[in-house]
């Protein structure tokens, strides 16, 4: 998950392309990861951090909303934590989530072994 | 005033739907101080809210679908029809805004008219742009609001035709101030004559002389020149409408200028227009006979008939060159 590729590369390669291609490439397996990473109890900045380490530059703007979006297609679990100074909502995934992660996993299987399939045919 | 925090969360919600308001609000504000540290000064308050980036955007993020007045699935059409009604309403517009202007003439003075006419012509044009705008939207956002919840369904029987060879542009801008010009002055003109004969006077010290014009030779023009000022009209309704130098376009803009070019030549050559009695006053003003003050008249009106032979000459070969080109081009 870094941009090395694109250090490998030239120089004369238009960076700005590329960086917007990986960008949208990257940005369907976000959810993957975001669902993944909330396998256990996580409020909302420990997510982000989380997806930091490893590896996953996410915006607080895109995240955030995306918790909610979750929530409301019933994938997460939700608690509000009162007992600190300040409250925080915990989210968690739900049984509908992991089989949703289940699923997801295996279509990315299969796209990483057809995509690799097809890039080593030349 | 600070609440950095609260205006930042504020700034997002209000652009909610009200049910959601809370909820944001309360998430929103939980993840903000988590991101901050203890005790946060201003700077700290404005990386985080900057993190977070533009209230309008993060907004945006937390809406389910877009809100669209007009989706992009539409911004085409509705683009396209908006130029058409736009164009359709300005012609017309301006046609009963000039009608309007002169049948309500205030002013005595024939210059202040002018500016009453052309007035009452472009506003009549605004504020028929304004509704044209208004409507046009307004039943696009209805048709685009209804089609967005149902499948785009489609036929290959609905594909549009093919349009016609593509063949030089006619400007719109200009062929819109090009029917400015005309309705106001073609109106004018005519009003002038029907109307204004008999100011068209001589005076001296006061005291009147003589009249100009000769009624009896200018009167039976005027059926020619209401013709001529229509005729132009529907030349330039019809520029407007196919928009291209087609043959058929071409053939009615030459006729057009003929027509109007020879009844002003008819007109000012017509034995008598002028009173006699003007180049006797001239005569008498001046060093010159009545003979040369005529003769010199009538070299005038032959200057100007071949300006107006020359001019019409050129554009009519213009008109040629840019539909010929334009055919072969496509």
């Amino acid at each position: 998950m870094t941009y090395s590729i694109m250090k490998m590369r030239g120089d004369h390669m238009d960076q700005n392309l590329i960086q917007n291609l990986t960008i949208e490439l990257k940005r369907g397996t976000q959810i993957i990861l975001v669902l993944q990473t909330l396998k256990k109890d996580q409020y909302g900045y420990s997510l982000l951090q989380d997806l930091d380490k490893r590896g996953v530059q996410m915006e607080a703007g895109t995240l955030y909303p995306l918790l909610r979006r979750l929530e409301s297609q019933g994938l997460l679990e939700s608690t509000w934590d009162t007992t600190e100074t300040r409250p925080r909502k915990y989210y968690r995934l739900n049984h509908e989530g992991q089989k949703v992660l289940e699923a997801m996993k295996q279509v990315w299987q299969e796209i990483v072994s057809d995509m690799n399939a097809m890039l080593e045919e030349e | 005033m600070k609440q950095y925090i609260e205006r930042y969360i504020y700034a997002v919600t209000k652009r909610l739907p009200e049910s959601s308001r809370d909820e944001v609000k309360e998430e929103l504000k939980a993840h903000i101080h988590d991101m901050l540290p203890k005790d946060p000064k201003d700077e700290d308050i404005e990386k985080v809210l900057k993190t977070l980036g533009n209230p309008r955007k993060l907004a945006n993020n937390y809406q389910d679908e877009a809100s669209y007045v007009i989706s992009p699935l539409y911004y085409h059409d509705y683009i396209n029809t908006l130029k058409l009604v736009l164009i359709i309403i300005f012609s017309v517009q301006v046609v009963l805004g000039t009608i309007d202007g002169i049948i309500h003439l205030e002013s005595n003075n024939f210059f202040e008219q002018v500016f009453e006419v052309f007035g009452s012509a472009l506003g009549h044009a605004w504020s028929g742009l304004f509704a044209g705008f208004a409507w046009v939207t307004l039943i696009f956002w209805i048709i685009d609001y209804n089609m967005r919840k149902k499948p785009q369904d489609w036929s290959i029987k609905d594909l549009p035709e093919l349009p016609q060879k593509k063949t030089t542009k006619i400007s719109r801008a200009s062929t819109m101030v090009e029917l400015v010009f005309h309705v106001v002055f073609s109106a004018l003109f005519i009003a002038l004559f029907l109307n204004y004969l008999d100011d068209l006077v001589i005076d001296i010290d006061g005291v009147f002389v003589t009249e100009i014009f000769n009624q009896a030779k200018v009167l039976p023009f005027i059926p020619y020149f209401i013709g001529s000022a229509i005729f132009g009209l529907i030349v330039i309704l019809v520029k407007l409408y196919v928009g291209h130098w087609r043959y058929q376009v071409a053939i009615l803009y030459t006729a057009y200028e003929i027509f109007s070019s020879s009844i002003i030549i008819l007109f000012i050559r017509t034995n008598g227009l002028i009173k006699s009695s003007v180049f006797d006053t001239i005569a008498n003003y001046t060093d010159f006979t009545f003979d040369q003050v005529l003769n010199g008249f009538n070299s005038g009106v032959n200057v100007i008939t071949g300006i107006i032979i020359i001019v019409l000459v050129l554009e009519i070969t213009f008109t040629w060159i840019k539909t010929i080109k334009g055919y072969k081009k496509a």
